[in-house]
């Protein structure tokens, strides 16, 4: 029940922004209230996790799948000045033990062949991968649940068409951190008890 | 790289079919090495070890994927090659991803499982990093299997038969490198790539992927169903492809479903399987409520109580008019899509010989009575939505009109939906369910084994039939036979050796035996015949008390043992043998005879033999 209220009983209070007017996304988002500048907290329909949306992406709904509480893949198309898309697929049976062919597989998936950066944080582990050589960046993370199984592969994709390169040379910076932000914005959500409200 | 194994046909489609047959690990390694010598008259070279996805509940529980892996190894020649089956679609799970899924780019996840268990059955088998990789695959998983293939490189080569192809879309969502280069390509984001020209994308990903395209190959019978719908968007075909020309009346289902527009004949196909898997147990009810929402008993059990019905299943019927509510629309419009242009669709069909013109004629009238149904079905539904809003709350004398509505409604629809099973009870007639099974028979790897074009061979149920002359024989049954024949009659001696020599220890010996407590008696009596001397006082008139006993002789006669009977039965319980086993040997001598020019056929008798023993 929760869920429907941003588009049913708050419709007038709701942000004029893409993901909002997109019926489809909006179904996703908890509420119009900002979690971080530019972002609004999705739940998964699955369940099992939350993150920050972006107020300029648009879930494409032909790209969309899912598979009861056990997978799911999501793609976001983004319309912002730079912006690209993003990539999630969820598996909720992930588990440390396979970690080493997860991030085979991912790295083998993204192309990539370097090693992985890992950041600790308090409930989960962040594989960060940045690829920034070309003119279509890549951030890539695998980000695994501490507390419970579960594991998700997202990718931002950030492009710089300008033509000095030096502009796009600068945004290096900000790019990863934007990145960065947004993989952190990921929660696990451990509580059985969410699953039985549907 | 030398020669697979497994390096026909016949063998990959046989070892391909294994994975629908539902086997346990050791039945499936029997069948291999079964199928392997009824191809080739030889033992295959090498250990086999299967393992399968139901030893790792993880993959398939989360990805859906099912496959069984084939692990061949020789010590000796070095030999170590790996073939991993994946299953294609099978349950209405599968159906609800062939349509949903495939058909607009399907998910990840079940490549992502492809790939993850053929890691597993490497480290599972220990196998060494140089042992060949081979996938096989029929239906939905050559798209697993070739997608896996593109994005992490899993196998060596890749044989389907009547597959799914591999999907752009997909690919482009999951392959971020094929990503990058769309970009560069074309210009284009996740959104926008559904505006590009399905033509160019097609061009690019066959130009983009070309290095794999040698290690992808297929065969494709042309009035597999499948195939058939697959000239919608997103899907392109890699690699070499076999295809087999129809040979039957029946012709170019796929040009049928490439005439039909896009839309219309996506929506008649998610119709007609979504429908059959409704009512696979034969309830119509059942495929209306999952179609319409309508739940027919529900309704009945309001009719019976009124009121208390009404009460009572206040839930549950809130519920069915939210799911009419929902799916009524969607339906109504699938089946505009199809009678609109039903005239067209269906002459496709009655020309290229499917079904005739009177069975056009009757699936045009009922869809169309089925469409007039739907469409009183969506006007009740919103004119009592209008009632019940009006009436804006449960007040006291509001009530008895929306109860008089809601009973009035449900009564409505009832008589609707029960109108729209006539229809389709009037098309569930044999001769139209069998060009439904014709059809779903051309998927069949058994079909494309027969349509192979081989001199002398066919296939039914998993067996092979050879031909000479105008015999056909199931080498696979004689083969059975021959070998569950000779296992017999071995068991059978062995049984008779064992009752001989129980004759042996239960009656000689014991005869033998008896005799010799006698005879240790008599020799007791006449080794000490003072012993005896109680016997004179025994008898009433011999009172002299001098006399005494001073010898004792025993005649002794013993009857021979009557064992004539028994011999003789163990004698005609061998003859029994040894004639059952000319028959087997004849009946061998016989299919040698009749396919004397192949020395195969007699090592094949021999092989089975050998195993059994």
């Amino acid at each position: 029940m929760e869920k429907k209220q941003p588009k049913e009983t708050k419709q007038e209070a709701l942000p004029d922004v893409e993901a909002f007017n997109d019926e489809y996304t909006r179904d996703f988002l908890l509420s119009g209230e900002e979690v971080m500048e530019g972002f609004y907290r999705f739940q998964s329909k699955t369940g099992k996790y939350e993150m920050a949306f972006p107020a300029d992406g648009i879930i494409v709904e032909q790209a969309y799948r899912i598979k009861d509480s056990k997978s799911e893949e999501v793609s976001i198309g983004l319309h912002d000045e730079r912006g690209f898309g993003m990539d999630i697929f969820f598996f909720s049976y992930y588990t440390p033990e396979d970690r080493e062919g997860i991030l085979r597989r991912f790295k083998s998936r993204l192309g990539y062949d370097g090693e992985f950066e890992e950041i600790e944080k308090l409930d989960k582990t962040i594989y960060f991968v940045p690829m920034e050589d070309d003119e279509l960046k890549t951030y890539g993370a695998y980000i695994e649940n501490k507390q419970n199984s579960g594991g998700l592969e997202v990718v931002y994709n950030i492009k710089c068409d300008n033509e000095d390169e030096q502009i796009c040379e600068d945004y290096k910076e900000e790019d990863k951190a934007k990145a960065l932000k947004w993989m952190d914005s990921f929660t696990f959500i451990n509580d059985k008890g969410v699953e039985s409200d549907e | 790289m030398s020669e697979d194994v497994f390096d026909t046909r016949e063998l990959r489609l046989r070892i391909t079919q294994l994975e629908y047959e539902g086997l346990s690990q050791s039945e499936y390694k029997q069948e291999v090495q079964r199928i392997y010598l009824e191809e080739k008259g030889e033992q295959i070279p090498g250990d086999i070890k299967i393992y399968s996805t139901s030893e790792s509940n993880d993959i398939v529980e989360s990805t859906g994927y099912v496959g069984t892996a084939i692990h061949i190894k020789d010590e000796n020649s070095g030999l170590s090659e790996m073939y991993v089956v994946s299953e294609g679609s099978q349950t209405a799970a599968d159906w609800e991803y062939n349509i949903k899924g495939i058909f607009g780019g399907q998910g990840a996840s079940q490549a992502i499982g492809t790939e993850e268990f053929v890691e597993k059955a490497k480290s599972h088998f220990d196998v060494p990093d140089s042992t060949k990789v081979i996938g096989y695959s029929h239906s939905l998983a050559h798209n697993n299997n070739a997608t896996a293939h593109l994005l992490y490189d899993t196998f060596n080569d890749i044989y389907s038969v009547n597959g799914a192809p591999l999907d752009y879309y997909q690919l482009y969502k999951e392959d971020e490198k094929f990503k990058k280069a769309v970009e560069k390509e074309l210009s284009v984001n996740q959104q926008q790539i559904f505006d590009v020209s399905p033509k160019k994308l097609e061009k690019f990903a066959q130009e983009y992927y070309k290095d794999k395209a040698d290690d992808i190959h297929q065969i494709r019978y042309e009035n597999d169903p499948l195939y058939a719908v697959s000239g919608t968007r997103g899907f392109f075909d890699l690699g070499d492809i076999d295809t087999l020309q129809s040979n039957d009346n029946y012709s170019g289902l796929r040009y049928i479903m490439d005439q039909i527009p896009d839309e219309d004949a996506k929506e008649l196909q998610a119709l007609v399987v979504e429908f059959s898997e409704l009512t696979k147990n034969g309830d119509m009810n059942n495929g209306v409520k999952g179609l319409t929402g309508i739940n027919l008993e529900l309704i009945d059990k309001l009719k019976e109580h009124k009121v208390t019905g009404y009460f009572t299943n206040q839930n549950e019927l809130a519920q069915m008019v939210k799911d009419a509510d929902e799916k009524v629309p969607r339906l109504l419009e699938q089946v505009k899509k199809v009678t609109s242009n039903s005239d067209f669709i269906f002459n496709q069909f009655v020309e290229a010989g499917y079904i005739n013109s009177s069975q056009k004629d009757l699936l045009v009238s009922e869809l169309t009575n089925i469409e007039k149904d739907l469409v009183d079905i969506e006007r009740i539904l919103s004119d009592w939505n209008s009632i019940r809003n009006s009436s804006s709350s449960y007040n006291q004398s509001d009530f008895s009109s929306i109860l008089g509505s809601d009973i009035g409604a449900f009564l409505a629809l009832r008589s609707k939906a029960t109108s729209i099973i006539e229809s389709l009870e009037i098309l569930n007639r044999d001769d139209l369910l069998s060009v439904l099974e014709k059809i779903k028979g051309d998927h069949d790897i058994t079909t494309v084994l027969n349509m192979l074009g081989l001199d002398n061979k066919s296939y039914v149920n998993g067996d092979m039939l050879l031909k000479t002359g105008k015999v056909i024989i199931n080498m696979s049954a004689a083969l059975r036979m021959y070998e569950k024949g000779q296992n017999i009659l071995d068991d059978k001696k062995d049984e008779i050796k064992k009752l001989d020599s129980s004759v042996e220890r239960e009656i000689r010996d014991s005869y033998q035996e008896e005799k010799r407590k006698i005879k240790r008696v008599i020799h007791n009596i006449e080794e000490n015949p003072k012993a005896y001397s109680y016997l004179l006082y025994k008898d009433p008139f011999i009172l002299n008390l001098n006399q005494e006993i001073i010898s004792i002789e025993v005649l002794e006669e013993f009857e021979t043992l009557k064992q004539e009977n028994i011999d003789n039965y163990i004698k005609q319980l061998n003859e029994s043998v040894a004639k059952a086993r000319k028959y087997v040997n004849n009946y061998r001598n016989a299919i040698e005879e009749l396919f004397k020019e192949e020395e195969k056929i007699s090592n094949m008798f021999n092989l089975v033999e050998e195993e059994s023993t």
